[in-house]
């Protein structure tokens, strides 16, 4: 346990431009708001270095208590702790370096992307707001304060989602984002409600993992289902994926930082985190690993029709998210203690290696949105690569990465996973067989993957070069503002995977496996479990590169294939087009019958409600107006009535007194 | 007036009400309307009152001097009094009026009080009545006029008026004063308050102070000397309301002009 | 008659005294007749005072009605000179004229039964002046 003083400067130097952007900005700063935002970006990303150095060489773990927030009754069973307390391991020291690194590059990147809107200023503050939100989820202690961050990072996605909002495509989809989000925040909160009642009042996570064993197993399986729940929602699995396509709506480069990077890891990370506990229930990580194969496969197939160049990198991120989980999902106690470790440490070096690559291709989308005068259609533009040259090779580096070409960042990670499925497939449990189905569909996947993201690839940069005609004179190279965070995103794209590249390097899965709770976890295993490297290395590079080239040959060297194929299987096209109507349906089901009550409580309140308050504003008139003759202008009348009212009180008097 | 009711020894003394109630019904129908009561029906229940009255005061005790006078004075201030409220012509009520004020002067004499009542017949009936009868004659009605011949809501004004005096008039006996011997009060013990001066020196009930016209000189005295800020203050006052009616009735002639 | 019997009548005259001004100026509509029942009132009041001096032995009472005669006096000349302008402008004394202080959409009072007609001047027999024949047949008709 050491102490890092300097843990709380991470989240508050976003904050603080935060406020002072949101303060000065409108009035003072304008155009120039962005300064505050990467000054407090860069500080934080320096401050998140020297952390994950400091873990890393002590192996340890920093934790400070900054305020105690609410302390009820302790001892008592009704007891609620909750304070404000920070900590940082392993886990979160990674996650704080790789958030704030790609937000910096980001926020650079916006201050092109975004030059000269009106809202120049709030994309900042929410931006740093966000930051704030993001590194206070990753360094929380508990799961009250996770909660509380785990709000503020959706209200921030609702706010950026939403930010052009005068636009009603932009405003439904940010509805619909927080909407959807919320259900599963519902999960994560009765989640959350459990674990207190279970553990008689202590939220603390080290608490809560030490003793997890304590717990009955049936109890343990609801929590752990109750707070994957939250996690289905905010990182959009099935079925509660239907937002992040839709939130594309919002500025490319706040779907690279929050629809890519880093909020939809927000769910990867809290199974991450509470994997002691998702360990000890077998029947909840199935559940993990099963939605997250069902939800990869699922969004592949949709991406593979999809003309829209955003929506298909946002349905590859749902597909990548699935697979962080299915990762997450084969950390099962009953095979070995070794697995643990590495299916939690494969499923955190997706996301890591994930994160660079794909803000890097999102990025690039917007660099060419930018160039072709907010079209993304990708069927009216084509062979750009002459145009823009520089996004075309760092699109290139980040496709590669995507499609897990071997000795790119992707292939390394996926690998990982793919071998750590198929090694919890084995041991004879009670699952195996639904584990060994997840393997064969992620290679299916990894295939689908390859394919559509060079489709993409193909249909943008190669062809006959046309532009639309809303492009005007932007259709050129981006400014050095955007590019360069390209570049730097291009080489940890293709670099980055070397830091854990398996068999040969593993300083990831040395750093995280030092959490002292997974290991543990981990010594009370079993055995080590035995899988084939290089036959799972084999098959991925085979289906990666089985994926480019059915890309090139529909895309580059017979074009007439694919809209023949279109036409002969028109069905499954449709079907696939249409994303499985999984929105239709739950407009059908869901959205119509609480419109339909909503209309209902509008006319009862019109109609019911107001009448009767109504007839309460109306009852004093009446009374009013029964006392109006009494005032009739005749003075003698007056002092009548003056004289009456004596006279009354002149018989309460001798009532009370004389009788 | 407890020992005249409990002399009259019928029941519990609530026999006081019966002039009262007769009176009530002779002002009622003697108020002026359009189509008035035959003033004999008024006329028949305000006798009748005054008999039934008469009779309460006389049935106890000798009518001695003073009691004789105070009758007098009183009957003729009340007469004249309903006579006033009763009557058509302003005028006449007008006359009704001093005849009030004579009655009341006299009923002040008995007490002691000769300065006051030589005061208010100067003042009141000598100077305000006559204002009043003045002004009259100034605003004079022609014929029949809505303000001489009604009378705004007759029944309930009587009847309020009637109430607040029988009210009066049994609460009254209930009143516990101490026995009155007409001596001074003792002075009280703080400095301020009166002074020795408004002390009617040898005065008790049973007979006037020794000498009538110390009176004004006791009056004189204190109202220098105890009450000395009033009286410059009604000073002021006078001349403010002399200036006040001048200005109200000038200022609108001149913009009727 | 206990000194106390002798307060009590005076007591209740007073009272008689105050309760018929009170009426008269309830009911009374000509504006100077109920100013005069208002000092019809100050009269029993003082009445009422004078006696309560008598019976405390000082002269407080008598100085109280003295000021009272005065503000009396002061009342009645600025009371006379506003119902002396009311009178200006609308030619009559009565006070009912007077209901614009009401509440808004509230019909103003008016009097019920008309007030009959003044009975007409007995008219005297029309005489010939004498000595003059009469003109015409008609004219002796006009009796």
């Amino acid at each position: 346990m050491l102490d890092f003083p300097l843990l709380i400067l991470i989240p508050l130097l976003p904050l603080a431009a935060c406020v002072l952007t949101a303060l000065l900005g409108p009035r003072f700063l304008k155009q120039q708001s962005h300064l505050l935002c990467i000054g407090a970006a860069i500080g934080s990303c320096l401050i998140s270095i020297w952390l994950l150095a400091t873990v890393s060489r002590a192996g340890a773990h920093a934790a400070h208590s900054y305020y105690n927030w609410i302390q009820i009754a302790e001892g008592h069973p009704d007891a609620v702790d909750i304070g404000f307390r920070l900590q940082a391991d392993g886990l979160t020291s990674v996650m704080l370096t790789m958030i704030t690194f790609v937000g910096t590059l980001i926020a650079v990147y916006s201050v092109g992307y975004m030059h000269g809107d009106e809202g120049y200023p709030r994309f900042f503050a929410v931006f740093a707001l966000f930051l704030f939100s993001m590194t206070g989820l990753v360094l929380a202690n508990n799961f009250v304060i996770l909660y509380a961050f785990w709000e503020g990072v959706g209200l921030c996605s609702y706010l950026l989602i939403g930010f052009w909002f005068n636009k009603p495509a932009a405003a439904a989809a940010a509805r619909k984002a927080f909407l959807v989000t919320r259900l599963g925040d519902v999960g994560l909160l009765l989640g959350i409600l459990l674990i207190w009642f279970t553990y008689l009042g202590q939220l603390d996570f080290e608490y809560v993992f030490h003793n997890a064993h304590a717990v009955p197993a049936s109890t343990l399986t609801i929590i752990c289902l109750l707070l994957f729940c939250g996690a289905v929602g905010k990182s959009a699995q099935f079925p509660l994926h239907v937002w992040l396509p839709d939130a594309m709506e919002g500025p490319t480069p706040v779907s690279a930082l929050i629809h890519a990077a880093t909020m939809v890891t927000a769910g990867v990370y809290l199974v991450a985190r509470c994997t002691p506990l998702f360990v000890l229930a077998p029947t909840a990580q199935a559940v993990v690993a099963l939605i997250g194969g069902v939800t990869a496969l699922l969004a592949a197939l949709i991406a593979l029709t999809q003309n829209d160049l955003k929506r298909v990198l946002a349905y590859s991120t749902i597909s990548q998210l699935g697979y962080m989980f299915m990762a997450l999902g084969s950390a099962t106690a009953a095979t070995s203690r070794a697995l643990v470790g590495v299916a939690a440490t494969a499923a955190i070096f997706h996301l890591f290696t994930h994160a660079f690559y794909k803000a890097l291709l999102f990025l690039g989308a917007g660099s060419v949105m930018h160039a072709m005068g907010n079209v993304i259609d990708m069927r009216r533009f084509s062979g750009l690569r002459k145009v823009m040259p520089t996004t075309h090779w760092t699109f290139l580096c980040g496709a590669l990465s995507l499609a897990g070409f071997p000795l790119f960042a992707g292939f390394w990670s996926k690998d990982e996973i793919l071998s750590t499925t198929l090694a919890a497939s084995k041991g004879g449990h009670t699952y195996s067989s639904l584990y060994l189905i997840l393997f064969l569909s992620g290679l299916l996947t990894a295939g689908l993957t390859a394919f559509y993201t060079f489709r993409a690839y193909f249909k943008t940069f190669w062809g006959p070069e046309k532009i639309p005609h809303e492009a005007g004179h932007h259709a050129h190279e981006s400014p050095r503002v955007m590019t360069v965070p390209l570049m730097i995103l291009a080489v940890c794209a293709v670099g980055i995977g070397f830091v854990n590249a398996e068999p040969f390097t593993h300083l990831f899965h040395d750093h995280l496996e030092r959490i002292p709770l997974v290991r543990e976890v981990a010594l009370e295993m079993g055995e080590e479990v035995a899988v084939s490297k290089p036959l799972v290395m084999s098959l991925s590079i085979a289906m990666a590169l089985g994926g480019i080239g059915m890309a090139y040959l529909f895309y580059r060297k017979r074009p007439e294939l694919a809209p023949e194929l279109a036409r002969r299987y028109q069905g499954l096209y449709q079907l696939s087009f249409n994303k499985f109507h999984f929105d239709e349906i739950y407009y059908f089901f869901i959205v119509r019958p609480v419109l339909a009550l909503a209309e209902a409580s509008r006319i009862g309140d019109l109609y019911l409600v107001d009448k009767i308050v109504d007839l309460i504003g109306t009852a004093p008139m009446m009374v009013g107006r029964a006392f109006r003759p009494i005032q009739n202008g005749l003075v003698q009348f007056y002092g009548l009535a003056m004289a009456m009212g004596a006279a009354g009180f002149l018989i309460a008097l001798m009532w009370r007194y004389a009788w | 007036m407890s020992l005249l009711l409990g002399s009259f020894g019928i029941g519990a003394g609530w026999s006081w009400i019966i002039p009262l109630v007769l009176a009530f019904a002779a002002v009622y129908t003697l108020l002026p309307r359009p189509r008035p009561y035959p003033p004999v029906l008024g006329g028949l229940a305000a006798g009748c009152a005054l008999l039934s009255g008469g009779a309460f005061l006389i049935r106890t005790g000798a009518v001695d001097k003073e009691m004789f006078l105070f009758a007098a004075f009183s009957g003729i201030s009340v007469i004249a009094a309903a006579n006033m409220i009763t009557q058509k012509n302003p005028v006449h009520a007008a006359l009704s009026f001093v005849l009030v004020v004579l009655g009341t002067c006299g009923l002040f004499l008995l007490q002691g009080a000769p300065f006051l009542m030589a005061a208010t017949m100067i003042v009141y009936a000598g100077a305000i009545i006559v204002t009043f009868a003045f002004v009259i004659m100034m605003a004079k009605q022609h014929g029949r006029s809505d303000a001489d011949d009604r009378s705004r809501e007759p029944f309930l004004s009587s009847a309020a008026g009637f109430f607040l005096l029988g009210a009066i008039l049994y609460a009254i006996p209930e009143t516990s004063l101490p026995a009155g011997t007409g001596a001074p009060d003792p002075l009280p013990a703080h400095r301020w308050g009166v002074s020795p001066y408004s002390q009617i020196r040898g005065a008790t009930l049973d007979r006037a102070p020794d000498l009538p016209a110390e009176n004004a000189a006791y009056l004189g005295r204190a109202l220098f000397t105890d009450y000395l800020v009033s009286v410059e203050l009604g000073g002021t006052l006078l001349l403010v309301a002399t200036i006040g009616s001048i200005l109200i009735t000038a200022r609108r002639r001149e913009a009727n002009r | 008659m206990t000194p106390l019997n002798l307060l009590h009548n005076y007591l209740v005259v007073g009272a008689i005294l105050f309760a018929l001004g009170m009426v008269g100026f309830l009911a009374r509509r000509n504006m100077i007749l109920m100013f005069l029942c208002s000092e019809m009132m100050l009269q029993g009041v003082a009445l009422n005072l004078v006696a309560f001096s008598r019976y405390h032995g000082n002269l407080q009472g008598q100085v109280f009605t003295l000021f009272i005669i005065a503000v009396a006096a002061c009342e009645a000349g600025l009371a006379l000179a506003l119902v002396f302008m009311l009178y200006r402008t609308r030619k009559s004394l009565d006070v009912s004229l007077w209901q614009d202080i009401r509440e808004v959409g509230e019909p103003p009072i008016a009097d019920g039964e008309p007030l009959p007609a003044p009975p007409e001047p007995q008219g005297f027999p029309h005489l010939i002046p004498s000595g003059r024949e009469p003109s015409k047949p008609q004219e002796a008709g006009h009796a």
